[in-house]
């Protein structure tokens, strides 16, 4: 036990730690959030919109879209951190630990998720003006967005154990990333895409 | 059991058709420092890391403080401390996160971590660095946090794979130092591995040397340096003399240069014999001057070929990766 809060101490350490992370990962979301959601918003703002986007208006369709793809960017970077970590040696440092392996490997993914929990919540407290999002929704919110970092984290470090270059889990992570975003729904209504695509999607 | 800290039994590990060690077999008494020697690729690594549980050996048998490597891993790292051939600290945290991290994967905890976290500092004299970052340190320093991180759990065996590869000739006598002091202080037992002829001899008490992944000698230095011979001593006389009967002379030659040659088991002890010797006879001594055989001379007596030669190639693939 004490071993597994070390691990989150150490990941949300290290990620404080390193300040252009910290900036660099909300930049991301938010490049897309003013430049796509803004956009699209303006373009969608005719009355029969709000039918297509299931009651919304485009913001407030995409922001919720915005607050996962940011868990899910960052959940990797927890996969990148073992792959960083077996190029650096700390790995075998923990692996003649006498703690249990599973539990400093749940710690690592619950600290990088928690970290991406946190990137989630500010862009979904930052968005949360700009649309019509209620108040009430944010701890549904926050209980989804605290399974999507789990697994995602747990996804990273699963593909990253099997993996020897950061160069080659980021080129995995960003086949794997695309296809994700968009047929998650978003971006866009599920229903929008034709049907032999959707299957990919469920 | 209790006297050895480290048995191993023809110990053996292969990798596909590669045998990388072979038939391992020594025992570390309990306060011992051991050096493993030899030269890069005989299978030093492999060992230590069958030995610290990373990885598992094909055949044979291997007790660390006691317990089965193979059987029971966890109670061999709670017992041991490693220090990495590679540096394995977290560049990006401060010296003092670097032990409290490491000793919270250890499990420990309390208002008493700081404390020793502190004393160890203390003791690599890395206290004033505490809270800077790891990344701005040199290599020594950053060995001898190593070292100190090792320490946290307080290790009944210490291993060091390499522990002052790369690094200058004063870092390494004071490294050198503190493996000595925690011998002295806490009674380790520590087990190293090094291709530095100068590191064994100077430090170890006892020395294995391995080649291919076999060993092919196991003993303190003296006992290494007796399998090549004696020692020589050159001395120039300045009369001419033929023929030298003393009784620690072993055997003796003139050489061409008009200077004689000397063998005998202990040149330190027999030089000032030769001075007696030489006074009573009325000689006086024009030059002198010993050789006294090293580890390098027992490893090409051992193997037919000097340990450094592969040592320098390595250290350039080294520099450039």
């Amino acid at each position: 036990m004490r071993a597994f809060m070390t691990m989150i101490y150490r990941q949300i350490k290290r990620f404080w730690r390193d300040r252009s992370r910290v900036v660099g990962m909300m930049i991301n979301p938010l490049i897309w959030l003013i430049f796509f959601g803004l956009g699209w918003s303006k373009l969608f703002d005719f009355p029969m919109a709000k039918k297509l986007f299931m009651g919304f208006d485009y913001l407030s369709f995409f922001a919720p879209g915005v607050y996962c793809m940011t868990i899910f960017l960052n959940g990797f970077t927890s996969g990148l951190s073992v792959i960083w970590d077996k190029q650096f040696g700390f790995l075998k440092e923990t692996m003649v630990a006498p703690s249990s392996r599973k539990s400093i490997m749940a710690g690592r993914i619950v600290g990088d998720a928690t970290i991406s929990l946190l990137q989630g919540i500010i862009i979904l407290v930052l968005t949360l003006p700009l649309t019509d999002m209620k108040i009430h929704g944010f701890f549904p919110a926050l209980f989804l967005g605290f399974l999507l970092s789990i697994s995602i984290s747990s996804l990273g470090v699963c593909i990253s154990i099997r993996m020897n270059s950061i160069e080659g889990f980021q080129l995995i992570v960003s086949v794997l990333m695309l296809p994700i975003v968009f047929l998650s729904g978003a971006v866009y209504p599920i229903d929008a895409i034709p049907d032999y695509i959707k299957v990919l999607a469920y | 059991m209790e006297e050895y800290a480290i048995v191993v039994d023809r110990l053996t590990k292969k990798f596909g058709s590669l045998i990388a060690v072979n038939h391992v077999s020594f025992k570390v008494r309990r306060g011992e420092i051991l050096a493993f020697l030899g030269p890069n690729g005989a299978g030093k690594t492999t060992t230590i890391n069958m030995l610290i549980t990373l990885l598992k050996p094909t055949s044979g048998k291997a007790y660390v403080a006691g317990y089965d490597v193979t059987k029971e891993p966890e109670k061999v790292r709670k017992k041991i401390g490693v220090v990495f051939q590679d540096s394995t600290l977290d560049t990006n945290l401060t010296a003092y996160e670097n032990l409290y991290i490491h000793a919270g994967i250890y499990g420990y905890r309390g208002y008493r971590l700081k404390e020793k976290i502190m004393e160890l500092l203390k003791f690599v004299e890395l206290e004033n660095f505490k809270d800077k970052l790891v990344k701005n340190f040199s290599g020594g320093m950053m060995r001898r946090l190593e070292i100190a991180r090792s320490l946290i759990h307080r290790p009944e065996i210490l291993f060091l794979d390499e522990p002052t590869l790369g690094l200058d000739p004063q870092t390494r006598t004071h490294i050198w130092d503190y493996i000595v002091k925690l011998r002295d202080r806490y009674n380790m037992t520590v087990f190293l591995t090094t291709h530095y002829m100068e590191e064994a001899e100077n430090l170890a008490d006892r020395i294995v040397i391995i080649d291919h992944g076999k060993i092919i000698a196991d003993g303190d230095l003296d006992k290494l340096k007796e399998m090549v011979g004696k020692d020589v001593i050159y001395v120039r006389f300045d009369k001419e003399i033929n023929q030298i009967e003393w009784d620690f002379v072993s055997y003796c030659k003139k050489l061409s240069d008009g200077r004689i040659e000397i063998g005998t088991k202990d040149a330190s002890r027999a030089i000032p014999k030769i001075f007696k010797e030489a006074s009573k006879r009325g000689l006086n001594i024009l030059e002198i001057s010993y050789y006294k055989p090293t580890l390098n001379d027992v490893f090409i007596h051992l193997t037919g070929r000097e340990i450094r030669d592969e040592r320098s190639t390595n250290s350039n693939m080294r520099r450039k990766r």
